[in-house]
């Protein structure tokens, strides 16, 4: 104790006691220097604090238990999320690989019914052609599904490759609007583009016309009268194509709908167009391009839509 | 006369390429099999080949890989026949040594100019 005293007090501790039973008990110790009837003395307080200590240790057990506890759920949860991660891989793998087989049939479905139409079989009639010609456009339009059912499942399983080289988007978008000029004439519409002269980009061509196609054709299709216009713009290191026309536009609520699959929202008469996946596989494509697409809106006044990408790509980080 | 192979599993898909060809005026003959169309290659020596990509046994890329490393292979035109969604397939497929590609599903109104560019 004497070694413990500094200054003018000692240092609380704490000791083991033996009692006369065998019973070990934890006392306190402390020591305190006072004046006693005009003396200096020490005095010394031993207080049993066994009680206290045990109390003291059933927690620190039961604190000790619970992380052993949050850890082993930490684990569980973080186990099961990869499953579930695996799980929705695979999904989309299977629905991938199935898709490709339902397109085998459908490409022999096309093909003699291209076959027949021609006449290659033998004569047929007028009726008879225009049958084929409608067994034809539902065969593509189901392939179109199934393509666009297809990319989105690769996206979604991480198995989309970028086939990337250096080309002209003034060529695309010349090349998209030379695409749907006959369908933008029998709508009455004029189909307008503005370019910048020769535009350099080394990205996914293929990728970038499939959503430029897409943006162009929905505005084709939902615009009555008026025009629509294609213009691009550089803005830094990424390239901005408007899609901008004078169509039926579409409601606050609706715009919420409009990446969704088979978000289409209904409108008398058109609904039957498209896969419903168009928009939501285009938007898909464009983030895989490092871009994006956002929309714009006010019904009876046309629709703004806003595809943004890097001039150059590059492989996107696991997000 | 101007004798395509055609390699393609499926049996409607080559009954339709072969109408086609034979059509045209083309002496076909087929193969259902990479294996079986590799030998047929050698054996026939056709002035162009088709090949489906999607092949039981040995893909179309293995199967033209093969066909270009046997020995005193004349350069024949082989296209490959690919699907829309593929893009990673015409790559891989020229890289594998054909010398083009056609897209699925056929178009009997243009497979023919397309397959008339690859013959030399």
């Amino acid at each position: 104790m004497q070694a413990r005293l500094s200054g003018d007090r000692l240092t609380p501790y704490e000791v083991d006691i033996r009692t006369g039973n065998g019973e070990i008990l934890t006392a306190l110790l402390q020591a305190v220097p006072i004046r006693y009837r005009k003396e200096s003395v020490i005095l010394v307080l031993m207080t049993n604090i066994t009680e206290r200590k045990r109390a003291e240790e059933k927690l620190l057990e039961a604190h000790r238990d619970l992380e052993v506890k949050v850890a082993e759920r930490t684990f569980e949860l973080s186990e099961a999320n990869l499953h579930l991660q695996e799980l929705d891989r695979l999904k989309s793998l299977f629905i991938a690989s199935m898709s490709h087989e339902l397109r085998t049939p459908l490409n022999s479905i096309i093909g003699f019914t291209g076959i027949m139409a021609k006449g290659l079989a033998g004569e047929i009639n007028a009726e008879q052609k225009k049958q084929l010609g409608m067994v034809q456009d539902s065969a593509r339009h189901l392939l179109a599904l199934i393509n666009d059912v297809i990319d989105i499942s690769k996206i979604e399983a991480d198995k989309i490759e970028a086939g990337i080289s250096t080309f002209d988007l003034a060529d695309v978008i010349r090349e998209v609007n030379s695409i749907y000029a006959t369908a933008a004439q029998d709508r009455g519409l004029d189909l307008e583009m503005e370019i910048p002269g020769p535009l350099s980009v080394t990205s996914d061509e293929r990728r970038i016309r499939q959503i430029i196609m897409n943006l162009v054709s929905n505005a084709i299709k939902f615009t009555d009268e008026g025009r629509v216009r294609v213009t691009v713009e550089q803005k830094g290191t990424a390239f901005e194509v408007s899609v901008r026309d004078t169509g039926i536009g579409i409601g606050k609520d609706d715009l919420e709908q409009l990446f969704r699959p088979f978000g289409r929202i209904a409108v008398k008469g058109r609904l039957t167009e498209g896969t419903g996946l168009g928009l939501y596989l285009s938007k898909k494509l464009a983030r895989f391009l490092g871009g994006d697409i956002t929309a714009e809106s006010e019904p009876h006044r046309g629709s703004l839509f806003v595809f943004t990408f890097p001039a150059t790509y590059r492989k996107q980080e696991d997000s | 006369m101007t004798k395509v192979l055609v390699i393609e599993d499926n049996e409607k898909n080559r009954y339709l390429i072969s109408f086609l060809l034979k059509g045209a005026g083309y002496e076909v003959i087929e193969a259902e099999t990479g294996e079986t169309g590799i030998e047929t290659a050698l054996r026939e020596r056709p002035d162009m080949i088709l090949m489906d990509i999607q092949l039981p046994g040995i893909d179309g890329y293995e199967t033209t890989r093969r066909i270009r490393a046997s020995p005193g292979e004349p350069g024949v035109p082989i296209i490959a026949l690919t699907s829309y969604a593929m893009t990673g397939d015409r790559d891989r497929a020229l890289a594998a040594g054909c010398t083009g590609y056609v897209e699925k599903p056929i178009n009997p109104d243009t497979i023919l100019d397309e397959i008339r560019r690859y013959l030399r």
